[in-house]
């Protein structure tokens, strides 16, 4: 096998349990976003587009759709006879199994896949931001800086720091410290979870800190600081694009929603660095006689008779004739009926939304200018014909035959 | 169950005027995301053919470039798959065979190597889905030599297709004559051969051998002069069929798509159409835009007025321009304050600034491939 200079290890196994019903059934990077894409496409385009050969997939929690989704990685160019992306599961050995306890420790326990490959570089990354990065630009820089490790950083409003690892750097960009979440933040320069490991230090990291029993298994708690403590050669890499965290509802919502700006924050259309999906085959979409689409994406599959304004409409979504689709996000096979009023709502896939519904502030008070909380159909429900649904609230009723 | 091995023939010459000037029509850009070829591909893998061999013509770029190695179809595969079987640079216009002999004897090897008894032989310029598993199982219990399908026309088509050919029945399903439409009666005129058929694959292997010295026959040819010969039955289609032989066919077939029934039929789940992806972002419509009746692909950017028309990948329609009732190929740009009306612009066509161009419904304009207006 020919020698690999780094893989990428990218983390996919984590609940999203702040996306509450929209991650019910599937892991958070198997969520739908801009509505073709799942979420882990970006980080694993990201991959490709960079060179990377090798890519393995960390899942644990739900990981069904997560594993048929990634398949061969055929969709991303990854099906690579010497390499390719592998899903890692946890497993079990001579002294049993262990679910994975942290970031720390589920790349721990697969310290065998990289020595498989003996990269002199390991890229680590999380399988749930939306973002585009070259990451051949941070590697060149950790080898110019001759650094361990680096850290890709970028620079958030002050309030909003205490929610991420932060940073402080000296004039050259060397990382001077590092705390995960404080309460009062050093500066606004924040971790963004991608880090570049020089491959024998990560292994002495991670075996450390296997053996501290104090520790909760994590890069940006424990890890990063660790080996800061130790002095070791620590650089930020600042970047500057565009780059979201989708972790709530609220973020994933206002994510979704900056699509529609111009059309796309991110340029989802030039090929070179294009954001490949694994997605089925669909017939082109169908607008209707009537229908009246503004300011809004629709994806193939779907057909739209009546309106939709500010909204995305995924793979497979129905509006039928006389309903109203307003700043609302349908996820694959979402139907809304006849007459149904749709706002600042999330449809979960293949959930119903039956005639004569109001979601949302209703009709008559549209134009008073109060917003309101994103109310959130999760996935496979029906709202029953003529329901009300007034304030922001996440919704389960019975799962759709 | 039984297992056939498909076998589709694209060397077939079909004047579509610059929408074929360097495609042959199998690869004509078809209902927004597709090409002509999908289809006969689709209902071959559909019914579970998974070795699939295309007869390609001389300028067969744009098919080799649309097929690869067959994935998207489920064709990558160890035992079986796709096999481009190169057809022959016959050069005489004239000939227009729908299944050349010359192209099936130089490629016998792939009958040859086949293992599988029966092979379904179709066309690739025509619209419809069709499931061929039922008729495969039909034609292999009854030992049939062939299965021919037919659709039944609510009205005569006497005497518009020069070179096809239509069932005469005999008992039950038996085909007592294949009939070409110069010597039709008004009622056979209804039952039009799709130019799709079974055929047990020893019977095709010594009618190449048989016909050898007669190299520039077409199959269909053969086939009609021996009917008595073998065991022959019929199998009538009853869905949507659109065979493209003209720039009006394809207009009119490309306009079905609006239609619900139509789409419900060729885009139903059962029957999916398969075809490359290409990964683009999805559709986006602007805040002034206005799109009505219209047939809309991924990667395109609508900010003006779009009613009646189908638009393929990554089309542009401007501010203030109006597209009605027109064809729009992948990678077009309507400019600004443009009016285009019953056109079908080829792929990559740039209509500028303020222009005006205006077709028939019964005979749509044609912008050429990359032209700029």
């Amino acid at each position: 096998m020919k020698k690999k200079e780094w893989v990428a290890m990218l983390l996919a196994g984590g609940q999203g349990s702040r996306l509450g019903a929209l991650t019910r059934y599937i892991a958070k990077p198997a969520v739908v976003f801009g509505g073709k894409y799942r979420i882990i496409d970006f980080s694993l385009s990201n991959c490709v587009n960079s060179g990377i050969d090798t890519v393995g997939v960390l899942t644990q929690y739900k990981p069904m759709l997560l594993n048929s989704y990634i398949g061969t990685g055929m969709a991303w160019d990854l099906n690579e006879p010497d390499g390719g992306v592998h899903v890692l599961p946890p497993f079990v050995g001579e002294d049993g199994g262990r679910w994975y306890k942290g970031t720390a420790n589920a790349i721990y326990q697969n310290l065998d896949f990289i020595n498989r490959y003996a990269p002199e570089y390991v890229l680590v990354l999380s399988g749930d931001h939306i973002y585009q990065m070259d990451y051949t630009r941070m590697l060149a820089a950790h080898k110019k800086n001759g650094a361990d490790v680096s850290v890709s950083v970028m620079e958030v409003p002050p309030e909003e720091a205490c929610r991420f690892g932060v940073v402080s750097v000296d004039a050259g960009g060397r990382i001077v410290s590092f705390a995960e979440k404080p309460a009062e933040p050093e500066s606004n320069l924040v971790s963004m979870g991608i880090y570049i490991f020089n491959t024998r230090l990560l292994q002495n990291a991670l075996v450390a800190d296997e053996q501290d029993k104090t520790s909760d298994n994590d890069f940006g708690k424990n890890v990063i600081p660790r080996l800061l403590a130790q002095g070791r050669r620590m650089w930020a890499f600042p970047y500057r694009g565009y780059w979201r965290d989708v972790g709530t509802i609220e973020s994933y919502y206002t994510a979704n929603m900056e699509l529609l700006s111009n059309g796309s924050l991110f340029d989802l259309e030039d090929s070179d660095i294009r954001i490949m999906t694994n997605s089925n085959i669909f017939p082109p979409h169908y607008i209707g006689p009537a229908a009246k689409v503004r300011g809004s994406i629709v994806c193939n599959g779907s057909t739209v008779l009546g309106e939709t304004t500010g909204s995305i409409l995924s793979t497979e979504v129905f509006v039928d004739e006389g309903a109203v689709v307003l700043d609302s996000i349908l996820l694959p096979g979402a139907r809304v009926e006849r007459g149904a009023w749709v706002k600042k709502s999330i449809i979960g896939e293949r959930s119903v939304v039956e005639a004569g519904c109001s979601l949302g502030v209703p009709r008559r008070l549209e134009n008073s200018a109060q917003d309101s909380n994103i109310i959130v159909i999760a996935e496979q429900n029906i709202v029953p014909a003529n329901s009300v649904i007034e304030e922001g609230r996440t919704v389960f009723y019975h799962l759709a035959v | 169950m039984p297992q056939a091995m498909g076998l589709i023939t694209t060397n077939q010459i079909i004047n579509l005027g610059k929408l074929t000037a360097d495609r042959p029509v199998a690869a004509v850009p078809f209902a927004a995301r597709y090409r002509l070829l999908d289809f006969a591909l689709s209902n071959l893998v559909n019914s579970d053919v998974r070795t699939v061999g295309v007869i390609t013509p001389y300028h067969y770029r744009s098919i080799m470039d649309h097929l690869g190695a067959g994935r998207e179809w489920f064709l990558d595969r160890k035992v079986g798959g796709l096999f481009i079987l190169p057809g022959s640079n016959y050069g005489m216009k004239s000939m227009n065979a729908k299944f050349l002999l010359k192209d099936l004897l130089k490629n016998v090897a792939y009958l040859k190597h086949g293992r599988e008894r029966d092979v379904i032989v179709s066309s690739a310029n025509q619209v419809f889905t069709l499931n061929y598993r039922g008729a495969l199982e039909a034609h292999e219990e009854n030992e049939s030599d062939l299965t021919m399908f037919y659709r039944e026309e609510e009205r005569a088509l006497r005497g518009r297709r020069d070179n096809s050919f239509f069932i005469r029945l005999g008992e039950g399903d038996r085909v007592q004559a294949l009939v070409p439409a110069a010597a039709l009666t008004a009622r056979e005129a209804r039952r039009l051969f799709l130019d799709t058929f079974i055929i047990r694959r020893q019977l095709l292997l010594d009618i190449l051998e048989w016909y050898k010295t007669m190299e520039y026959s077409d199959l269909q040819d053969i086939i009609a002069e021996n009917a008595n010969s073998w065991q022959m039955r019929a199998v009538p289609f009853r869905g949507y069929l659109k065979r493209v032989e003209t720039i009006e066919d394809y207009f009119s077939g490309s306009m079905d798509f609006l239609r619900a029934d139509v789409r419900r039929e060729l885009f139903g789940k059962e029957n999916r159409i398969h075809t490359k992806v290409k990964d683009n972002m999805p559709a986006y419509y602007g805040v002034h835009s206005s799109v009505t009746n219209s047939l809309v692909a991924s990667g395109c950017r609508i900010e003006g007025t779009v009613e009646n028309s189908i638009l393929f990948r990554k089309v542009n329609v401007a501010k203030g321009a109006i597209v009605r009732g027109s064809v729009i190929m992948q990678g077009c740009v309507i400019d600004r304050d443009c009016l285009v009306e019953h056109v079908v612009c080829d792929k990559f066509a740039r209509v500028e600034r303020g222009a005006l161009l205006k077709g028939r419904l019964s005979a749509p304009s044609i912008v050429g491939k990359e032209c700029v207006v």
